[in-house]
């Protein structure tokens, strides 16, 4: 039985995968199942560490934290003056620490509380954490409990500074009970020692420990894994089912001990490990809640059924055989699927293999993709049939001349390809070489193969004699022209044409040698008409020979011309010039004789002046006139004439032996710079070239120059005689300046001497000047500041005076009836005397206000009306007290326009003088007017003043006699203030006097009128600061101002004291604030009756003026200056403003008129 | 010329004049007869029992040391007023300042004179006050010796002198300056008081103000502020008042070093009253401050 190839491997395929299958099944099987069982033990374990991990690094910083707040500054303050016993001290640093610890809780947030206790377990401050609420809050003192006997504070107590104690995990108690819901808390305590070593108290903090119970939770993947957190003595800590936790606080009977295994027994002294006991794979680790304490530890058991353990490797078992079966399947249908891949391919090679045989190139296609040796089979059979049909075609194109076609060699050993390469490739080079030889290339090397080889032979010969041709042309084209070809035959043309023309070219070089040795006396003769070389020659050899005539002729006249300048140099003399010019000349032009005339002074006869080999037989030659003869006729037209060739001469050259015939004359004129100074002539017995003529047109211009330098040379003599003369003369005048330059100069230091002096008399005038300027500017600022710190001084001295006028005032009413006649006297003179230094004060502010420029006009319309109703009111009680008549008559009676106050308080000032110096008789007032002025006259008849005083009275501080102060008082300010009031208004003031019979002043001001409309008056008892008090007003009456509310409001307490003095006499309630803020505070708490507020100044005011709930409240204001911020308070809708300093009654009425 | 008549018009009603030894003096001896005033109103008639006689002290003292003195005889009139039911008025410390002027102390002896005014008044005491006298040749030291004196009175009229916990509450003042110091120099305090010593004296706690007097008086010479010498201070029984007015010194002399190091405004805060303290409280409290000065000397801030 015949089995085919494919059927042999394939069954031998298939036991060999079936027994190689079977072996590593079982091997992996019996690994896998060890594996599953230790893995299920690592994980358990794993399990349990990475728990115990977790918790413990949870419990680590809860000691640093303790660390931290242990040691605030706070604290240790705290305790320290707690312990010394300063009360608001250790409270002041207690409420720091509870600060700082509710807020330490509040970010931590795993802290139930923290606990400061004492050496005897006093609770000294609690702070506690609401999980529920996210808040912590101190325990109040009365809340705080006594924790002596409780592990932590008494095994706390004996720990060193630094060390912790760490209590079991349990259930929080507070005030000796169990904490209900329940806590589990974790406590840890340390000792707090100070530097002295010295124990001051504890400190606890209590964790919430759900934190750590909460991690095991986490943990727990699924039910059969159970995870128990018991302590040393198997109390559960931890556990699944709730209710068996806690069992030593709770006694609920449940211990891991009784349920599991006896932790003593089994676990003892170990710190981890796995191990299995019935049916569960138990593993257990040591939790440490502070690693520095070896013997605080709990245990983390975790506890798994073994048979749900190893669930994962019955799995492993029913997949492994589903995979064996799958192989089997598939390696039979893959194996049989290959081996017909291989077998088909073999069969097409047999079939084509036996077509070759025959001859017949049988080209069938065979399919194999994979690479293999099988590949390979097919391949080189392919190939084979490739390279026999290629060889046929290459032979057909070689044979066709064609050699670009390579042959392609089956291998190295394929010798009827690489014999018909050879060929192809020798008959390619020939085809090469001569190639070359046609472009121009000889070096090339031909091989010949041997001596049958006639085709590289023959090719050979060629290229040499190729390379000898090519040797002779290199030598000729290099100069070298002693070459010569050696002809091979008759037939070589090529040789013979380059031997004829080497022969040619070595004539051209032998002409050449000529032509550089200067011989330009042969010709070269071209060979033909197209000998272009031999034409060029031929012109060269022409033009060189006449360059040399020409640079000949070019040296002849050159010399010449130089020689004959050198020969005149240094001659100043005109007759031995002339001579030996005419002679040099006529020497180097050959001339036989020679002859020169120069123009006379008048410029009309030329004068033989020299001569050369000419006889003067007689006078017919010394002279000729302008246009005689040819020298008269060259000079005139002042062009040469040049005789040749003349064949009948009249004058001949004598020599000493002969005659000689002259055959040319050159009359030539000498001229230089168009001015004429002679004629020359020449002759000779051959005729004179042009170069000649040339050479002698050039000297005899020389000879003019030299002429004419002659000449000038002798005018320039005679000049320098001149002007030598002229500088002698200079010189004498020179010294004479001089002299006079000397005396000038002395003149000018003296000038400048006394220029000198007025400038230091100037600088010095200057300087005086500044210094007097800075000390006027020093004055004037000096007057200013006095006059600026005067008037700023009004509410300083006003102040004080308002109370020491308002209270002696008080004083003097003697209300309490307690004062003796004596003190009641007293005050009066106090009042008094108050009063006066007031006038006094507002005297030299007033002075000095207009002085400092802070006065200012304030005018309005005034009816003189109401001047004469103020001072009738004002003088008439005076005069009927004194039996004096007093008259007032107003001629005008009408409206002007004026600052009243200042009109007034003249008149008011000259009318108290004339009262005051009037013991009899009369006082009177009259107005007038003119059409440009309104004038106050005030008459008296009182003492007078006499005439040598008038001038002095309106100085400020004088009066006339100085017992006059004495009798009548005053500041003697009085009439300066009016004057500069007066001036100030732009009026004038006039006095006329008589002593003992009474003065007249008179106040006279510009009569202005204005547009403006008068505002509406306020009450008139109000506005006038002189006013008494109403009528009907008794300030001696105690319940005056009974139930009235006041408030002051003053910064200066001297004037609160005084005017709530005044004030509460008269029955009032009065308050004080002592700013307007304060006053409003004081109005808002308690101000609802408050029915007057009197303010001191306007600053601030609308502080309580804007405020709706006290806006009709009356308000006083007490200012210093009336005048000027009285618009400003109305308009501030302030009710009334009084001056400083206050006056009793007019206070009082105020209150009254704005109370009504 | 007429506004500078006015100006002397103004000036000469100030008639102004420096204060001298002697016019303190002067103000000191009204003072005393207050005193005896008092005295007489209680009771204290017999000559014997008025002091005339003491161990005066003998060394160079400066104004702020009197100064000191007077704040002392403002706290026992306190003592005074509280005895017969009236409000305290803790007295203000001294002004910080380098060298206090001498009119600082005439100033202080009119406020006793004031307060012992108004206490006349309210226990209704007719008797008017001796007319100023004239001295001649008085000096601080002088004045500071009577009125030791008059302190020493006053401890007849309260019929007690300073308790600890007088001393106490001035060893606390001394404490607040320093925390000043301190907190002005930068410096971190981290020093805690020493061992309670239950039985301490006021001879032991008298010798740890005296230290710190020393420790103060270092830096004062680092800061070229003349040094008072304040061993007469020192007796052979020492009383809670001496150790009262030895911290008074200490008080005098911080106030230097604060004005020297810029704390002219930080006047040293007013005495509070305690009660129960005892030597060991003073003496702790006392050792902690001159740890502290220790502190600030150590670490060469000043």
């Amino acid at each position: 039985m015949r089995y085919s190839l494919q059927s042999k491997i394939f069954i031998l395929f298939i036991l060999a995968i079936i027994v190689s299958v079977s072996m590593v099944g079982w091997y992996g099987l019996s690994s896998s199942t060890t594996a599953y069982i230790d893995s299920a033990y690592k994980l358990s374990y794993q399990h349990a560490e990475a728990t115990k991990i977790e918790i413990e690094d949870k419990l680590s910083p809860i000691t640093e934290d303790i660390k931290y707040i242990s040691s605030l500054h706070s604290l240790n303050k705290f305790i320290i003056w707690n312990n010394i016993g300063v009360k608001r001290k250790s409270d002041q640093f207690l409420n720091i620490f509870e600060k700082s610890v509710i807020k330490f809780l509040e970010t931590k947030m795993i802290y139930l509380n923290i606990r400061l206790i004492d050496i005897n377990g006093n609770e000294m401050f609690v702070a506690r954490y609401n999980e529920n609420s996210g808040k912590a809050t101190i325990i109040p003192k009365s809340d705080l409990q006594n924790k002596k006997g409780r592990d932590y504070v008494e095994k706390t107590k004996l720990l060193e500074k630094g060390e912790f104690f760490i209590s079991d995990i349990n259930l929080n108690i507070e005030h000796g009970k169990i904490q209900k819901p329940h806590i589990p808390v974790l406590r840890y305590a340390t000792p707090l020692i100070d530097s002295n070593g010295e124990l001051k108290g504890l400190f606890v903090v209590n964790l919430y420990a759900h934190h750590i119970l909460d991690i095991i939770d986490d943990s727990i993947f699924n039910r059969d894994n159970l995870y128990y957190l018991v302590d040393q003595d198997g109390n559960y800590i931890y556990n699944l089912d709730k209710k068996k936790r806690w069992g030593s606080q709770l006694n609920n009977g449940y211990n891991f001990n009784n349920e599991h295994f006896n932790l003593n027994n089994t676990i003892l002294n170990s710190y981890s490990g796995t191990f299995e006991l019935n049916n569960h794979i138990y593993s257990y680790e040591r939790v440490y809640p502070y690693a520095e304490l070896e013997d605080n530890y709990w245990y983390l058991i975790t506890s798994t059924e073994k048979k749900a353990a190893l669930q994962t490797l019955q799995d492993f078992y029913f997949i492994f055989g589903l995979i064996i079966l799958f192989i089997a399947i598939f390696n039979f249908f893959t194996v049989r699927w290959f081996i017909s891949k291989i077998t088909l391919p073999l069969k097409g090679v047999s079939e084509v293999l036996k077509s070759l045989s025959l001859g017949v190139i049988s080209k069938q296609k065979i399919v194999y993709k994979a690479d293999d040796e099988v590949a390979d089979i097919v391949n080189s059979t392919t190939k084979v049939l490739n390279a026999i049909e290629h060889t046929i075609i290459q032979a057909n194109s070689v044979s066709n001349g064609d050699f670009s076609k390579e042959i392609q060699l089956l291998s190295d050993n394929d010798s009827l390809g690489i014999a018909i390469r050879e060929m192809t490739n020798r008959l390619s080079t020939i085809a090469k070489l001569s190639l070359e030889i046609s472009h121009g290339n000889y070096e090339v090397e031909v091989d010949v193969k041997s001596s049958h080889d006639i085709l590289g032979t023959s090719l050979r010969d060629m290229v040499m004699y190729l390379q000898d041709i090519t040797k002779i042309a290199t030598s000729i084209s290099s100069g070298d022209l002693n070459v010569k070809h050696s002809v091979r035959s008759k037939r070589d043309k090529l040789g013979s044409a380059l031997n004829d023309m080497t022969k040619y070219l070595q004539s051209i070089l032998h002409h050449a040698n000529l032509i550089s040795q200067s011989d330009f006396t042969t010709t070269i003769v071209p060979k033909s008409e197209y000998d272009s070389l031999g034409n060029s020659i031929a012109v060269m050899t022409n033009i060189l020979r006449e360059n040399k005539i020409n640079s000949e002729n070019d040296i002849w006249f050159s010399d010449g011309v130089s020689n004959f300048s050198a020969s005149l140099g240094g001659i100043t003399d005109t007759t031995q010039l002339s001579s030996i010019s005419i002679k040099n000349a006529s020497k180097y032009i050959g001339a036989n004789s020679g002859v020169l005339y120069l123009l006379s002074d008048d410029k009309s006869t030329l004068l033989l002046k020299a001569y050369y080999s000419f006889i003067v037989r007689d006078g017919s030659y010394n002279s000729f006139k302008l246009g005689e003869g040819f020298i008269g006729q060259v000079a005139l037209e002042k062009e040469p004439v040049l005789l040749e060739n003349i064949e009948y001469s009249t004058h001949t050259i004598q020599s000493g032996t002969q005659k000689i015939d002259t055959k040319s004359i050159y009359t030539l004129p000498i001229i230089y710079d168009g001015i004429l100074y002679g004629v020359m002539e020449c002759a000779s017995n051959k005729n004179i070239t042009k170069l000649e003529c040339a050479y002698l047109d050039r000297v005899a211009t020389i000879f003019a120059i030299q002429l004419n330098a002659t000449a000038q040379s002798s005018t320039i003599k005679s000049l320098l005689n001149e002007s030598q003369k002229a500088y002698e003369e200079l010189q004498v005048r020179s010294e004479e300046l001089q002299k006079t330059n000397i005396q000038m100069e002395e003149q000018q230091q003296q000038l400048t001497i006394q220029a000198k002096e007025m400038k230091i008399k100037n600088n010095a005038l200057i300087e005086a000047r500044d210094e007097l300027d800075e000390r006027a500017d020093a004055l004037e600022k000096s007057s200013k500041y006095k006059s600026e710190f005067l008037a700023n001084m009004s509410h300083e001295l006003r102040t004080p005076l308002n109370s020491i006028i308002l209270l002696s005032k008080l004083l003097a009413q003697n209300k309490s009836t307690q004062m003796s006649e004596d003190d009641i006297s007293k005050s009066s003179v106090i009042n008094k005397a108050g009063n006066d230094l007031l006038l006094l004060i507002n005297d030299i502010l007033d002075l000095s206000k207009v002085e400092s420029g802070a006065m200012e006009l304030n005018e309005s319309n005034t009816h003189t009306s109401e001047i004469i109703y103020e001072l009738q009111g004002l003088f008439s009680e005076i005069a009927n007290q004194r039996g004096i008549s007093f008259n007032m008559d107003d001629k005008f009676n009408n409206e002007f326009y004026v600052d009243k106050t200042k009109l007034m308080q003249i008149i008011k000032n000259l009318l108290s003088n004339a009262f005051k110096f009037t013991k009899e008789g009369s006082v009177k007032m009259s107005i007038a007017t003119t059409p440009s002025n309104i004038t106050f006259a005030i008459s008296d008849s009182g003492i007078g003043i006499p005439n040598d005083k008038l001038k002095q009275i309106f100085e400020a501080f004088k009066q006339v006699d100085g017992s006059i102060s004495r009798e009548y008082g005053g500041t003697g300010l009085g009439l300066s203030i009016s004057k500069t009031f007066v001036d100030l208004m732009g009026g004038s003031i006039e006095v006329y006097s008589q002593e003992k019979e009474g003065s007249t002043f008179s106040i006279i001001l510009p009569l202005k009128y204005s547009n403006e409309i008068s505002l509406p008056k306020v009450d008139k008892k109000i506005e006038n600061n002189d006013i008494i008090i109403a009528n009907d007003i008794n300030i001696l009456d105690d319940n005056l101002l009974q139930d009235t509310n006041i408030l002051i409001i003053d910064d200066d307490s001297r004037n609160v004291f005084t005017i709530s003095s005044i004030l509460q006499e008269l029955g009032a309630e009065t308050y004080s604030a002592s700013n307007p803020k304060d006053g409003l505070e004081f109005l808002i708490k308690e101000g609802d009756d408050i029915d007057i507020i009197i303010i001191d100044g306007l600053e601030s005011i609308e502080i309580i003026k804007d405020n709706n709930n006290f806006a009709n409240i009356p308000i006083i204001i007490i200012i210093d200056n009336i005048e000027e911020n009285k618009s400003k308070c109305l308009k501030m809708g302030i009710n009334d403003c009084l001056s400083k300093p206050v006056d009793q009654s007019r206070l009082v009425s105020t209150i009254k008129t704005l109370l009504k | 010329m007429k506004f500078l008549l006015v100006a002397i018009l103004f000036a000469s009603l100030l008639n102004a004049k420096n204060i001298t030894p002697n016019d303190v003096f002067a103000k000191v001896m009204q003072i005393e007869s207050d005193v005896y005033t008092l005295l007489q109103f209680y009771g204290v008639s017999d000559e014997s029992d008025i002091i005339t006689d003491f161990n005066k002290l003998k060394t160079k003292l400066k104004p702020r040391n009197t100064w000191q003195k007077t704040y002392e005889i403002l706290v026992k009139i306190n003592m005074l007023r509280e005895a017969n039911y009236l409000p305290r008025i803790e007295p203000i410390g001294m002004e910080p300042v380098i060298n206090l002027n001498p009119d600082m102390v005439y100033e202080q002896t009119v406020r006793i004179l004031a307060e012992l005014e108004i206490f006349k008044i309210r226990k209704n005491i007719k008797k008017g006050r001796v007319a100023l006298k004239t001295y001649k040749n008085k000096t601080p030291l002088d004045v500071f010796n009577e009125l030791h004196k008059i302190s020493m009175q006053f401890d007849i009229l309260n019929r007690s002198s300073f308790t600890p916990s007088y001393v106490f509450a001035e060893t606390i003042r001394v404490h607040e300056d320093l925390t000043l110091i301190l907190s002005h120099l930068n410096i971190n305090d981290q020093t805690i008081p020493s061992k309670r010593d239950e039985n301490a004296t006021p001879s032991d706690t008298f010798e740890v103000a005296m230290k710190t007097i020393k420790k103060i008086q270092e830096l004062q010479f680092k800061l070229g502020i003349k040094i008072v010498d304040f061993s007469s201070f020192k007796r052979d029984v020492l009383t809670p008042s001496d150790v009262f007015s030895i911290t008074q010194m200490i008080l005098a002399e911080l106030q230097p070093i604060k004005a020297y190091i810029g704390l002219k405004n930080d006047v040293t805060t007013p005495a509070l009253k305690y009660i129960g303290k005892t030597p060991s409280d003073v003496d702790q409290l006392m050792n902690w401050n001159l740890r502290r000065i220790e502190l600030i000397q150590m670490l060469g801030r000043i």
